[in-house]
């Protein structure tokens, strides 16, 4: 094999997350009353187009969570296959050029020039101070002052022609689809889409497409030959590590979603539905836990793990490993100190569950405990699960980059939205300023988490038993 | 003629949201005159209350008034600006609604509440207003007002609290007050008192009431006109008096012949078949045509006409299109469908046999704790020493107002709630002896009905998961006889088999209720408890149910504890009737003996107090004072004297002795010691 | 009333031991002090001499809960978990590792700590509840409608971008105040105005659509019905009504962190350089301080049961039914 997969922690839980999604679908495809709020949701307008988008950042995720190690081609066949000790993902190889082709410091997006004057040695008088050229943005020009205008303009202007072009077919395809699936003409199901008439809403999904790939392109066409967004201190394109940063973020939000789950449902609905002592505990463990404020509590146990990593090196082989373990104690340590609000919402909503006449029947019928939790408890508390959840995404993406800034987030060598802002912000009174990494950083998280939150806004419209119940209502 | 007070005239209101509006009001006019009660009575969802709510312009934020015109006094009020309108209300217009719970600010005094009425409408200020709040609870009849005015409204019983929204509605005098089921969340001895209240008010001050309601009961001691809705429509406007001798519409009729009073024995009651149509259709012929016993072919295609059979009395009604003689319609009715019920076949087998059920001094005490340690000072006596016993096939109905601890009593009996002391006996065997797999065995033999049908079904379960759900827990059968056996259960309560693998949501009301009772048939007990199984659907749907449970109790040989509110209900269905009243039996005996001959003033209050849809002749309403005494803290004696009208000396300081009347007819009572 | 406040307070025992608990486990258990003496003097490659010095130094040099070499009462007393957790109940916080007495510190601290998330909440609860009235009264409208959207893009913008964003614009930019600093006195106010601005704007978005969904909650009430069916205002019925019931559900999620409050922000006061107990912290964490990360953590506890307490006096206040029953 040319290549050895490596799968971190991280990786595992990832993809064991979207296995259960994947289950959890495959369990409602047969519950019409599971599937209803979800076909409200996927009907609704907002919730498509913000999903698009976070599929996007999905995509990058997790093709940055798929790591390997390639091979050091052997010197002869008999011997036993070797591989790098640097991980690479999935990602890593797509972006190539951009991983490899560091600058020395400093350059501003499509610059030319080094951002920093150097003293550089001239052909004619001796040394002068000056920018030098880049190594590799914008190598290609012999005069950047004339040919860098044309270029750009003609690299954007391909990338959009690109563009274009992969959205149409992806419009056609789309069309051409529902019209076989539905049996009608092509033209037909075209409009159709366009006039907003189809059960799914395909106009918002495809013009929300349409932003991703006219913005994408042509960046990819000029990531070619310039950085896109510039370069940092070490000169790494800022492109890239936004990049990788997408997948830190994504994990942070979804792991630590995942570790708190099990705790919040379980203890949630204990508390609430077998009352007593039960319950007496369990607050009394919640309010123990809520009454560290959260930070300090991350804190303490960020420098603890912090101190335990360093002085138990023999845990790990690679940085890659390094950062990931610390990633994983922090989606641990995030996920302990934030199951309580959805531990005490369930409590409360068990609390009234227990007592609806369904439970009663069923206790008179003898059914156990276990049971009823299973069959009546749980399922009429899902909703509030999967809204939490998805409440939570937001929540946890903005909180990293805090912590990072904090000191107690991600391995401060790993690449993060908060490492980043947290690098650039160091910068801040350098003149003229170094803008670039914050810009990046602050878009494509303003993009993530509002996506996030938009979706989560319309889930929970889908959700919220208090509309259905409206909608039941009385005339 | 004067002008009316207020016309109405083709009122329509939808509710926007959904796909497709629904036209919840579609069509209404009616009139109403000065000093005029106008009862407005439907099943729910007909749009009764949406049309009081346009009326006043309160409307939801999703519906829409349409078209039609609203004139009070003369006056447009559809198009008065929104601040104009502000103008009307509380001033001209005063309203009072169903729930005086929640329709109460419960941050606010009852003297605010009532006072910013008259300082929005009135150049009363400071000690004045207050002045005018006393004399309006007063009026009212709030004894204490001066120390109720600094209330809340959490401080007050439901009875009070209504009477507080009387008093705030009427502060500044109106012309028309609008009581949307002012008393249908009232216990049946405040209801009364809340119906006089209202009539009495209205005469002194010679206003008009648009009474919404349900309960033809109510507008029997009330209304001057009634109005008969359906499906949005008004079908059948007249004079009380003509509407309770001839209710012309077929739909009329079957609302009189549903109720389940003074029908015995073996008869069963006249129910309407199929539901109310879903208002989100557009009708193009009568609304009531699929359902109507006489429907012709043409009911369907064209809208009924209005027949004016009598002065002020007109249906909407085909059949009385071309004759103006109300009484050939109903002889030709009557013929048609043998009116009354057709009585059953069978004997109703009242052997003596071994009581299926025995109840001994059955308690259940809910500690109340206080203080730093939470010790334990006193207790809720929700049930204090019940004693009761039902033979096979025999059904007890066991009666008592909201808080008197009968619903406690049916789940003690389940141990769903535990009995602080007494015994429970299921046929000879002591429940509180048994272990824990030794009840749950015996569960098979005792189930329980809901009352609230919505509350009672998992919604996440498809109705054959829910009947199969008891035989599996009590490891009846196999997956295939379980299966085989919700399909019968389904037939046996007249629902088609393929709804075995719908969802709750899918059902209407009676059809749910129906499902609870399969479910609870499903492991074939030998008792089964009904707490109020009927008191949360309309009437009709009420018969269909009554019908079900009766045919049942004869086919299985199914002994019921009924636990109701409802004397109607209880003549119907009942052989035994208990009284009870905080938590004790107070009178208990055969149903005849009971209700016919009651000795408790308790019980003979409650009986007096019952609103019959017969205009009353010589029965006269025995007040009761105040309202039902906390169960944490029942008063000395009997419990029942500070409400007595005989109560005497006796009645302070002894709670009193069982007295057998006759056979099992037993009172606890002095005043027959 | 007495008898609440002394159950309060009995109940808080229980939940401060356990606090202690956690923050000893967390300290000492995961790491055991020999750990953190490594660390701290520098890789691996460090003598025995020099951790048991550092030990002794900072009183690491005890068994955890149980001194066998001492006796009588000693042997509980002269512990790791006495001298360095149990001490905490009575507010002795031990010295930090510069030296100082950290009791000392926190007290001089809070003052600039309160001096910027004092007016931060206060004129924040207000702006937010202000503008979710707004919000509530101009309901399914565009101006609703519009807010809303404005607030969910408000609240998907970090924090940080917030600060770094003011500070660029209101200092760096246009020269207004200076960018980072504080004073005490009268010139504190120069260094303030824009760290409360900030504070204000970066969390306007959550908070004013939270508050107005409990506007609109109790809008749908039954009692809002009955007020409109007196003729009484739109703007009455806001103000008189709703936003008296609404106080409820709001008071739960504010005035538990009213005494919060002296901790101050993490994040603003590194910013904008203020010595208060936020920036301590954050020095404290970065400089692996582990005496004072502890001693806040212990004070945050206490100041979050003592704003549980608040909260239930607060519910006497604006609710009748907990006030008289």
């Amino acid at each position: 094999m040319p290549f050895k997969p490596v799968i971190l922690w991280t990786d595992a839980l990832l993809f064991l997350l979207l296995a259960a999604a994947v289950g959890l679908w495959l369990h409602m495809r047969s519950r019409p009353h599971l599937l209803q709020p979800w076909r409200n949701l996927v009907q609704s307008r907002q919730a498509m187009g913000s999903m698009v988008f976070l599929a996007f950042f999905m995509a990058v995720g997790l093709l940055d969570s798929m790591h390997f190690r390639l091979r050091i081609s052997p010197a002869d066949a008999t011997q036993e296959s070797r591989y790098r000790v640097q991980t690479l993902s999935a990602l890593d190889v797509l972006v190539g050029p951009l991983r490899t082709q560091t600058e020395k410091t400093y350059s501003a997006p499509l610059a030319t020039h080094l951002f920093a004057k150097e003293t550089i040695e001239a052909a004619g008088d001796g040394r002068t101070r000056a920018y030098p050229r880049l190594t590799y943005g914008g190598a290609h020009l012999s005069d950047p002052a004339t040919e860098w205008l044309p270029d750009v303009l003609r690299l954007i202007a391909a990338g959009l022609g690109l563009g274009a072009i992969l959205w149409n077919a992806l419009a056609l395809l789309v069309t051409g689809v529902l019209a076989r699936h539905t049996g009608r003409e092509f033209g037909q199901t075209w409009r159709a889409i366009w006039q907003h008439r189809e059960p799914l809403p395909w106009r918002t999904i495809l013009i929300s497409a349409g932003f991703i790939v006219l913005l994408l392109a042509p960046m990819a066409l000029l990531a070619t030959r310039y950085h896109v967004l510039g370069t940092d201190k070490v000169g790494q394109d800022v492109f890239y590590l936004t990049l990788k940063s997408i997948r830190t973020g994504l994990l942070i939000a979804t792991l630590a979603t995942l570790v708190m789950l099990p705790l919040a449902t379980a203890l949630g609905i204990m508390a609430g539905y077998f009352g007593g002592w039960v319950d007496d505990a369990i607050q009394y463990i919640y309010t123990t836990l809520n009454s560290i404020p959260g930070v300090l509590l991350i804190a303490a146990s960020v420098l603890m793990i912090q101190v335990y990593m360093a002085t138990h090196p023999e845990l790990f082989d690679t940085i890659e490993q390094r950062q990931d373990l610390r990633l994983l104690f922090l989606c641990l340590i995030l996920g302990v100190t934030s199951w309580t609000g959805l531990c005490r919402l369930l409590r409360g909503e068990a609390l009234k569950l227990r007592e609806q006449e369904y439970v009663q029947a069923a206790h008179a019928f003898g059914v156990s405990h276990s049971r009823v939790i299973r069959r009546h408890i749980l399922p009429n508390v899902m909703h509030i699960i999967v809204i939490a959840v998805v409440m939570d995404f937001s929540v946890l993406v903005l909180a990293e980059a805090v912590l990072s800034y904090v000191g107690v987030g991600v391995d401060p060598t790993m690449t993060s939205f908060g490492n980043m802002i947290n690098a650039a912000r160091l910068e801040m009174a350098r003149e003229p300023m170094v803008w670039w990494s914050l810009a990046s950083a602050f878009f494509f998280m303003l993009v993530m988490v509002l996506s996030a939150n938009l979706f989560a806004d319309a889930l929970r419209d889908a959700f919220d038993p208090r509309i259905s119940v409206a909608s039941r209502g009385k005339a | 003629m004067a002008t009316p007070l207020l016309e109405v005239r083709d009122l329509q209101t939808w509710l926007m949201g959904g796909d497709v509006p629904v036209r919840a009001v579609d069509g209404v006019g009616l009139t109403i005159n000065h000093g005029e009660t106008f009862a407005l009575v439907g099943e729910s969802g007909c749009g009764k209350s949406m049309t009081a709510l346009s009326i006043a312009r309160l409307l939801p934020e999703n519906a829409r008034v349409r078209s039609g015109t609203v004139h009070l006094a003369g006056s447009e009020l559809l198009g008065l600006a929104e601040a104009s309108m502000r103008e009307v209300r509380g001033k001209r217009i005063g309203m009072i609604f169903q729930e005086p719970g929640t329709s109460l600010n419960p941050v606010l005094t009852v003297g605010t509440q009532i006072g910013e009425v008259i300082v929005r409408h009135t150049e009363l200020r400071g000690a004045h207003v207050r002045d005018r709040c006393v004399e309006l609870l007063d009026s009212v009849g709030i004894p204490d007002a001066e120390r109720r005015l600094d209330e809340f409204p959490f401080q007050l019983s439901g009875g009070l609290k209504q009477r507080v929204m009387i008093a705030a509605a009427l502060a500044c005098g109106p012309e028309l007050l609008i009581a949307d089921e002012p008393t249908t969340a009232l216990d049946v001895t405040i209801q009364a008192q809340v119906i006089a209240l209202l009539k009495e008010l209205q005469s002194r001050r010679n206003m008009s009431i648009l009474l919404i309601t349900h309960d033809l009961a109510v507008v029997a001691q009330i209304a001057h006109k009634v109005g008969i809705m359906y499906a949005g429509q008004i079908v059948e406007q007249a004079s009380r008096r003509q509407f309770f001798e001839y209710p012309a519409h077929p739909y009329s009729r079957k609302l009189f012949q549903s109720l389940p009073r003074g029908v015995t024995g073996d008869a069963s009651l006249a129910v309407i078949p199929g539901n109310v149509p879903s208002m989100t259709r557009v009708f193009a012929g009568c609304r009531f045509a699929e359902r109507c016993d006489f429907g012709k072919s043409d009911c369907n295609a064209r809208p009924a006409p209005w027949v004016e059979l009598d002065y002020q009395h007109k249906v909407r009604c085909v059949l009385y299109a071309g004759t103006r003689q109300v009484a050939d319609v109903h002889q030709t009715l009557r013929a048609r469908q043998g009116d009354s019920a057709e009585p059953h076949a069978g004997q109703s087998g009242d052997g003596e046999s071994a009581p299926v059920l025995q109840v001994e001094g059955l308690k259940v005490h809910f500690p109340i704790r206080r203080g730093l340690f939470k010790r334990t000072v006193g207790a809720v006596r929700a049930v204090d020493g019940v004693t009761l016993e039902i033979g096979a096939g025999e059904c007890l109905a066991l009666v008592g107002e909201s808080g008197c601890g009968k619903t406690t009593v049916g789940k003690s009996i389940l141990r769903l709630v535990l009995p602080t002391a007494g015994r429970v006996l299921l046929e000879n065997v002591e429940l509180g002896d048994l272990s824990r797999t030794q009840l749950r065995a015996r569960r098979k033999d005792m189930q329980i009905v809901f009352q609230d049908p919505y509350a009672s079904l998992n919604p996440r379960m498809r109705v054959a998961e829910l009947l199969e759900e008891g035989m599996a827990a009590l490891g009846l059968g196999d997956a295939r006889w379980r299966a085989q056996r919700a399909d019968e259960l389904l037939s046996q309560v007249g629902l088609a088999a393929e709804m075995r693998s719908r969802y709750p949501h899918e059902f209407s009301g009676g059809q749910r209720q129906r499902i609870a009772i399969a479910r609870a048939l499903a492991v074939d007990p030998k008792l089964l408890i009904c707490d109020e199984p009927t008191s949360a659907l309309d009437v009709s749907v009420q018969a269909q149910i009554l019908n079900l449970l009766k045919s049942l109790q004869r086919g299985l040989r199914l002994s019921y504890l009924f636990i109701t509110h409802d004397f109607s209900v209880v003549e119907f269905l009942a052989q035994r009737v208990a009284v009870m009243y905080l938590g004790r039996i107070v009178e208990s005996g055969s149903r005849d003996a009971v209700l016919n001959s009651p000795r408790h003033p308790y019980t003979r209050a409650l009986l007096s107090a019952v609103p019959t849809t017969e205009e009353r002749t010589q029965r006269t309403v025995i007040w009761l004072k105040g309202e039902l005494p906390s169960p944490a803290n029942p008063p000395q004696g009997c419990h029942f004297h500070p409400r007595c009208p005989d109560a005497g000396d006796q009645c302070r300081q002894h709670y009193p002795e069982q007295t057998t009347i006759s056979g099992e007819h037993v009172v606890a009572c002095h005043l027959y010691r | 009333m007495t008898t609440y406040l002394i159950r309060r307070i009995l109940y808080a025992i229980p939940i401060l031991i356990g606090v202690n608990l956690i923050t000893f486990a967390l300290f000492f258990f995961v790491n055991s002090p020999d750990d953190m003496a490594r660390l701290a003097l520098g890789g691996k490659r460090v003598t025995e001499e020099a951790v048991e010095k550092w030990k002794r130094d900072k009183g690491y040099d005890k068994p955890h809960f149980f001194n066998v070499r001492e006796q009588g009462h000693a042997r509980f007393t002269n512990t790791i978990f006495f001298t360095k957790s149990a001490s905490m109940f009575v507010f002795d916080f031990g010295v930090s590792d510069d030296g100082r007495d950290i009791g000392t510190e926190i007290r001089t601290r809070m003052w600039p700590s309160l001096a910027i998330a004092l007016p931060t909440f206060s004129i924040g609860l207000a702006f937010y509840i202000t503008f979710a009235l707004i919000l509530a009264f101009f309901r399914a409208t565009y101006v609703d409608v519009s807010g809303v959207v404005a607030c969910v893009v408000a609240m998907s913008i970090s924090s940080l971008f917030y600060i770094i964003g003011g500070q660029y614009l209101i200092s760096k930019l246009w020269h207004l105040v200076p960018i980072s600093g504080f004073d005490y006195g009268v010139d504190a106010l120069k260094f303030l105005v824009l760290p409360v601005a900030i504070g204000i704007v970066s969390s306007i978005g959550a908070n004013t659509r939270w508050y107005r969904t409990i506007f609109i909650e109790e809008i749908g009430k039954d009692y809002v019905r009955t007020a409109r069916a007196k003729g009484l205002s739109e703007a009455r019925i806001l103000f008189r009504h709703v936003l008296h019931n609404a106080m409820i559900p709001i008071l739960t999620g504010v005035v538990v962190i009213i005494p919060s409050l002296f901790l101050g922000s993490l994040i603003m006061e590194s910013f904008f350089s203020i010595p208060g107990l936020g920036s301590y912290t954050i020095e404290a964490i970065n400089n692996q301080d582990y005496a004072v990360v502890r001693a806040m953590v212990f004070l945050g506890s206490v100041l979050y049961i003592i704003g549980l307490s608040l909260t239930d006096v607060g519910y006497t206040l604006v609710d009748p039914r907990v006030r008289l029953s």
